[in-house]
């Protein structure tokens, strides 16, 4: 069991135990990080703060939502945040990327390769393509949920999930016939 | 339903929020047609093969000891926001170890007390009633005096008509402290 917060924060965390909310939230919030900022270290950093925030203000909560869908939203607000930090640092991330993928395409179209592709094409794609691309396919969210999620309208959301798909075409490389024409399974899917 | 409606629809189709009579047609198109039975196998297979792949790339992430330690840690420290009672008190501090601050603060108090009272004062003057304010200055009567004139027509010295008109004064005007009445007979006499 862990420990109470005290304080201010304790009043806040009265009504649940923050170890269980941590463990109910904390890995799956990650992992949503993971594929947001493309960053391990990052991403701990990221959850961290998402999860100090939600405790703090927890009695904010209106419960409008399914807690899950709630810290994402913070989650998604800190990414926003972080993303725009990154774009002030000046260093060249391209070249980094494309020394890791001539390392990458010694090895063979496996699974594995598959999934790191894609998550280092995530990265390629614009913050709002990223977004719809996460919570569409690793959420499961429906259009009009991503909407409410994202603050945009219905038609926006498909919109940018039509050029997201499309910006994925083009990253992607063909042989790993992820956009089969056909509806045949692409590598990688069993 | 044509392909056209029904690709503009697919997502909404897939996610069945469409409404009955919609989702119904978009059915009975899919049923029918191939493109879209393909359309819709692709979007599927697509989905499918970006979950698993996010999923395995993610598989052996899980919150760190040392961010969870973090997390307790940060929540058993006091709320780094100061309350609004904590704001005000800074500010008074920080205001009383300042003389110059503090002088300049009072002064202001003052300029803005006077300056209050001074307006006040006008706008009571400007209040006052226009008569009462001309009771002690001007007064302006408006009583017809009747009065006569006399015209002389003259040759060589001898008056040899004479007309009598009635004239009278619409108003008059007198000034200072006196009391209408007995300007009023002043003039008159």
């Amino acid at each position: 069991m862990a420990e109470i917060p005290s304080c201010s924060a304790q009043k806040a965390a009265d009504s649940f135990d923050v170890q269980e909310f941590i463990d109910s939230h904390g890995d799956r919030l990650l992992r949503s990080a993971y594929l947001l900022c493309g960053n391990a270290t990052e991403a701990q950093d990221l959850v961290q703060e998402t999860l100090i925030q939600a405790i703090k203000s927890w009695r904010g909560f209106r419960g409008e939502s399914a807690p899950y869908t709630w810290l994402h939203g913070i989650l998604l607000n800190l990414c926003r945040r972080y993303h725009r930090k990154q774009k002030r640092l000046v260093y060249d991330e391209d070249v980094v990327l494309k020394e890791t993928f001539q390392v990458d395409q010694a090895r063979d179209m496996d699974q594995d390769f598959c999934a790191a592709r894609l998550t280092k094409a995530m990265q390629e794609l614009s913050r709002e393509h990223r977004e719809v691309i996460l919570l569409r396919f690793y959420e499961n969210m429906k259009i009009e949920e991503i909407a409410r999620q994202t603050g945009v309208s219905s038609g926006t959301v498909k919109s940018r999930l039509h050029y997201a798909m499309r910006g994925l075409e083009q990253l992607i490389p063909r042989e790993m016939n992820l956009f089969a024409s056909d509806g045949t399974h692409p590598i990688g899917t069993p | 339903m044509n392909c056209e409606n029904f690709n503009d629809r697919l997502p909404e189709y897939l996610d069945e929020t469409l409404s009955t009579t919609e989702q119904a047609a978009a059915r009975e198109h899919v049923q029918k047609c191939g493109a879209c039975q393909q359309a819709v196998a692709r979007q599927e297979a697509l989905a499918k093969s970006i979950r698993l792949s996010f999923n395995r790339e993610t598989q052996g992430l899980s919150l760190s000891a040392e961010t969870r330690q973090n997390i307790l840690n940060a929540l058993k420290q006091p709320s780094l926001q100061p309350t609004s009672w904590e704001r005000l008190r800074a500010c008074c501090a920080v205001l009383w170890l300042k003389p110059v601050r503090v002088g300049l603060v009072l002064l202001c108090l003052l300029l803005l007390i006077s300056g209050s009272r001074f307006h006040r004062q006008r706008a009571e003057r400007s209040t006052l009633p226009a008569t009462a304010q001309a009771a002690s200055d001007i007064y302006v009567i408006d009583v017809p005096i009747e009065t006569e004139m006399h015209f002389y027509r003259r040759q060589n010295n001898r008056v040899v008509d004479a007309v009598v008109t009635g004239v009278s004064v619409i108003d008059a005007s007198f000034s200072g402290n006196l009391s209408p009445a007995t300007s009023l007979k002043r003039h008159i006499h």
